[in-house]
């Protein structure tokens, strides 16, 4: 502990020269004893940039506002960086922020996107984290990082790059709702209709996307299906009938994604067999007909298998 | 200002592992399934003479396999009143045995002269789906109504072979 504490001070003994050129610190002497107490005393500058920031005239100065977000930033990664509600980095996250309100010159615009770029990548790493163990119990965590990692996102002005990650993300959820419902469709049910949720939320991004296309056309479908499976000997003539149009307009649905997706990659074989099947459901039997025999031609040329899935960055 | 030293994270591509699961396509043959119940509602609904009311209730599928598949899985070893439903797939129509119903598919429509034939003076309701197919001689024939199957009526057929229709199943024929 000396030590560290010997280095630390070393290391302030170093750059204090320099803090004391480049930091206003006249303007804000509370902030500039958070700078060269931190290393050695991470609490201590912690309270004392509560201070500065809190109960100061430094509160209007964005630099005392980037400090707390460093100091609480700090706490996080030593103490706290397993927790994904760690109420050190939002602490962080919200100094940050109000830093950059406070800087309307842009006076630290250098420094600000490093921090702000480290706080959104420990949201990112959880996240995926989050994801990759998935269970329905962890769906509010999930959603909440995600939304901390746009925010995060969104005040690096990354939003081109966020499209793509918000895409790659309700890919990644609808793949763990996917995973989930196949593990026990009567205990999960609901995970399906979230799948779906998050392919809808794709195709408001990019109605062309030929995977999300293609699992609606199949959600709808099999929904359709699942209506009809249920027949049995207790199912009346006016239950059938009826039901049998409700799982006709779901057909319905289901054909115009699948038509898409078949439009956009003519060269799948899964397109062709789900518009014959479809229209086979449909009972127009000329337009299945018609798809049964693409289907076949192209199996004979040797057209993309089926049952090969490829990512989703196609 | 001061420069605060902060190790940047390397995170490899955002969601590396994303999407391997594809939700697959349904393959059951649904009209096969409405087919089947309706099958079976007209088992269970309408009345066959006295004498065919013993042993089994046998339903004759002819040329749809599916519908075979699908009948015999929901609805084979089903009781009708008090006989048991027996579902069997016919390579021909020249077999002999009796069948309360016989399914004919459009696929064997060439065969209906003959299937007519064979089926006279027998209480044999015979089903079909194809147009015209009641002038023919059968009972019941499978219609498409918007997309949906739906069936339409002979009763003077099904008079003819002593098969009394039930109320239900004469409420939601098409007219």
């Amino acid at each position: 502990m000396k030590i560290r504490h010997m280095i630390a001070g070393a290391l302030c003994l170093l750059v204090a020269p320099v803090l004391w050129a480049q930091t206003p610190q006249n303007d804000i002497p509370i902030t500039v004893r958070v700078i060269k107490t931190y290393a050695a005393d991470l609490d201590g500058a912690i309270l004392l940039s509560d201070s500065a920031c809190l109960h100061s005239p430094e509160s209007t100065h964005h630099y005392a506002w980037y400090a707390r977000a460093f100091v609480y930033k700090e706490k996080f990664k030593r103490t706290d960086s397993l927790n994904i509600y760690s109420p050190w980095r939002e602490t962080a996250l919200l100094s940050l922020r109000r830093s950059m309100e406070l800087d309307a010159k842009g006076e630290n615009a250098n420094q600000v996107p490093i921090l702000l770029e480290y706080l959104s990548n420990t949201y990112h790493a959880q996240l995926a984290e989050c994801l990759d163990f998935y269970t329905p119990l962890r769906e509010t965590d999930c959603g909440m990082l995600w939304g901390k990692f746009v925010e995060t996102q969104q005040m690096l002005g990354n939003e081109e790059r966020l499209a793509q990650y918000r895409k790659d993300y309700y890919f990644t959820f609808a793949d763990r709702h996917m995973v989930m419902y196949e593990q026990n469709p009567a205990l999960y049910g609901f995970e399906l209709e979230k799948a779906f949720e998050c392919y809808s939320e794709i195709l408001k991004m990019d109605p062309l996307d030929y995977k999300a296309n293609y699992n609606t056309a199949i959600y709808y479908y099999n929904q359709g299906v699942t209506i009809i499976g249920s027949f049995n000997e207790s199912t009346t003539l006016e239950e059938l009938i009826a039901l049998q149009e409700n799982s006709i307009a779901l057909f319905k649905k289901s054909l115009p994604f699948m038509l898409k997706a078949q439009e956009l990659r003519p060269d799948r074989q899964e397109t062709l067999k789900g518009l014959y099947i479809i229209y086979r459901a449909l009972s127009e039997d000329d337009k299945s007909f018609f798809y049964k025999a693409e289907l076949e031609k192209l199996i004979k040329s040797g057209g993309a298998n089926p049952l090969k899935w490829e990512t989703n960055d196609e | 200002m001061p420069v605060f030293r902060i190790l940047p994270i390397i995170l490899l591509a955002f969601f590396g592992f994303a999407a391997v699961i594809q939700p697959g396509q349904r393959d059951d043959d649904t009209i096969a399934l409405v087919k089947a119940n309706f099958l079976y509602h007209f088992a269970s609904s309408d009345e066959w003479p006295q004498d065919a009311r013993k042993g089994r209730f046998v339903i004759g599928i002819y040329g749809n396999h599916s519908l075979f598949v699908e009948l015999s899985a929901k609805y084979g070893s089903k009781p009708v009143g008090s006989q048991v439903i027996e579902v069997v797939e016919l390579k021909s129509v020249e077999d002999s045995r009796y069948m309360h119903i016989l399914y004919l598919d459009r696929t064997k429509r060439q065969e209906m002269a003959g299937v007519t034939q064979q089926l006279r003076g027998k209480s044999t309701m015979l089903v079909t789906h194809f147009d015209g197919a009641l002038a023919q001689g059968a009972v019941v024939n499978f219609k498409e109504l918007g997309n949906t199957i739906r069936y339409e009526l002979n009763r003077k057929a099904a008079e003819e072979r002593g098969i009394s229709l039930g109320t239900k199943i004469i409420q939601w024929a098409i007219q």
